[in-house]
C-alpha cells in the first residue's frame, strides 16, 4: 500500500468516524485504535448462560463439552437440524438483541459449520451422495439465515472469517458500518474446536463458546481497541476468551496475540 | 398401517430429524409438506436421497408424478411398491 493511499484511507475514515461517536486516535507507529459504543453484551459456554454465570468470581476455565445452547425460541421445525455452534450463535443472539428489530447484524466464526463440511468431503471421497440438508446448514451465513427467519427479521446481516483474528476483524467490520443512518450494529461470534483431522493447523486451545455485542452509538459503555503487527509468540488460548475476560469485569485491560496481530482491549463509560 | 407404511415414516423421522416423534405420530394420509408435517424444500431432497439409498427409487425432477408421490406417507408407499413390481 503506498503512503498516499494509505493517508486516504485515513482521511475517509477520520470522516466516517468523526460523523459518529467513534472515536479515532493517532496512531503511533503501526499501533492502530479505535473505540467502539455499545450498550450490552451476552455470552455462552458449555454451562454458562447468564451475564451472572459470567461475571461471577473467580473466573474459573471453561467446560469443554455439556449441553447445547438453548434456543427454543425457534420453531422445532427450524431448529432441528441446527449443530452446536448455530445454536450458540442463536442464543446469544438472541438474549442480546431482545425484542429489538431490524438491527444489522455481523456474524463471524472461525471454523463454522466445518464439521458439517468435513462430512460431506468424506461422503464425496467415499462415493456417497451429499446430504442437502447438511449442506445449506453447512455454508457460512447459515446462522444469520435461520435466526433472520426465526425471527421474521430482514434486517443485512454478514458472515465473515479470518483465521484466528475473526472476532478482532468482525469487531472492525461492525465498526465500519456502524454509523448515525445504523446507529446499531449486532455482533455475534461462536465457535466450536475445530475437528481433530485439523488439529495440527490450530495452534491454540478450542472450547465452545459465544458472543454478542450489541454496538450502540448512544450506548453506555465504550470497547477500546488497539491493534499492531505482532512480534510475540501468539496466545494459547481463544481471542473469544481475552475479550470475554474483559466484558465479564475479570480483567481491566487485555492482550491477546494472533498469528498476524496483537490485540489490546480495555473498557470505559461512554 | 403395515410394515412398508412404519417403515417409510420412521426413515422421514430419521433422515429430517424430526425431534421427540415416533412413526405412530404420522398421519399416513396427511400432507407431508406446507400444512401437514410441515416439511420444507430442504426435506423434499433429503427424503428423495433416502429413498433413492434405502429403496434403490430413482427420481426424476423434471417428472411430473414425483410430486404426487411426496404428498404424503400412503403416496409414498404407493411410489416404492410400484417401482418394486415394476423392476421385479
Amino acid at each position: 500500500m503506498t503512503r498516499e493511499k494509505t493517508e486516504g484511507v485515513t482521511t475517509g475514515n477520520t470522516t466516517l468516524l468523526e460523523s459518529s461517536a467513534l472515536t479515532p486516535k493517532t496512531a503511533h507507529g503501526s499501533m492502530d485504535s479505535f473505540s467502539l459504543p455499545f450498550a450490552t453484551w451476552e455470552a455462552w459456554a458449555p454451562g454458562r448462560n447468564t451475564r451472572q454465570e459470567w461475571t461471577a468470581p473467580p473466573p474459573e476455565a471453561l467446560d469443554t463439552a455439556g449441553p447445547s445452547a438453548d434456543i427454543s425460541f425457534v420453531d422445532p421445525m427450524l431448529r432441528r437440524r441446527l449443530g452446536p455452534v448455530a445454536r450458540a450463535a442463536l442464543n446469544v443472539a438472541q438474549r442480546c438483541l431482545g425484542e429489538r428489530t431490524g438491527v444489522p447484524m455481523v456474524f463471524a466464526s472461525r471454523h463454522g459449520e466445518l464439521a458439517r463440511t468435513l462430512t460431506m468431503l468424506n461422503d464425496l471421497a467415499a462415493g456417497e451422495e451429499v446430504s442437502p440438508a447438511t449442506f445449506s446448514l453447512s455454508v457460512h451465513n447459515a446462522s444469520a439465515g435461520v435466526f433472520s427467519i426465526a425471527r421474521q427479521d430482514t434486517a443485512p446481516a454478514t458472515a465473515i472469517a479470518a483465521g484466528d483474528e475473526t472476532l478482532g476483524m468482525a469487531l472492525i467490520e461492525a465498526a465500519a458500518r456502524l454509523s448515525p443512518e445504523q446507529p446499531q450494529i449486532l455482533l455475534v461470534y461462536a465457535d466450536a474446536p475445530a475437528p481433530d483431522l485439523y488439529a495440527q493447523d490450530i495452534a491454540s486451545a478450542e472450547t465452545p463458546h459465544a458472543l454478542a455485542l450489541l454496538l450502540d452509538l448512544h450506548g453506555p459503555c465504550q470497547l477500546h481497541v488497539a491493534t499492531q503487527c505482532t512480534s510475540t509468540a501468539p496466545s494459547t488460548d481463544m481471542m473469544g476468551l481475552s475479550l470475554l475476560r474483559l466484558l465479564a469485569g475479570h480483567s481491566p485491560c487485555e492482550t491477546w496475540t494472533g498469528e498476524r496481530s496483537t490485540w489490546q482491549w480495555t473498557l470505559a463509560d461512554a | 398401517m403395515d410394515t412398508l407404511h412404519t417403515e417409510i415414516s420412521q426413515l422421514i423421522i430419521d433422515t429430517l430429524d424430526l425431534e421427540d416423534m415416533s412413526a405412530a405420530d404420522i398421519d399416513p394420509a396427511a400432507p407431508l409438506f406446507g400444512d401437514g408435517l410441515g416439511l420444507d424444500s430442504i426435506d423434499a431432497l433429503e427424503l428423495g436421497v433416502a429413498l433413492r439409498k434405502r429403496y434403490q427409487v430413482r427420481l426424476d425432477g423434471d417428472d411430473p408424478s414425483v410430486k404426487r408421490y411426496f404428498q404424503s406417507v400412503n403416496t409414498l408407499v404407493e411410489l416404492v411398491r410400484e417401482r418394486r413390481t415394476n423392476e421385479a
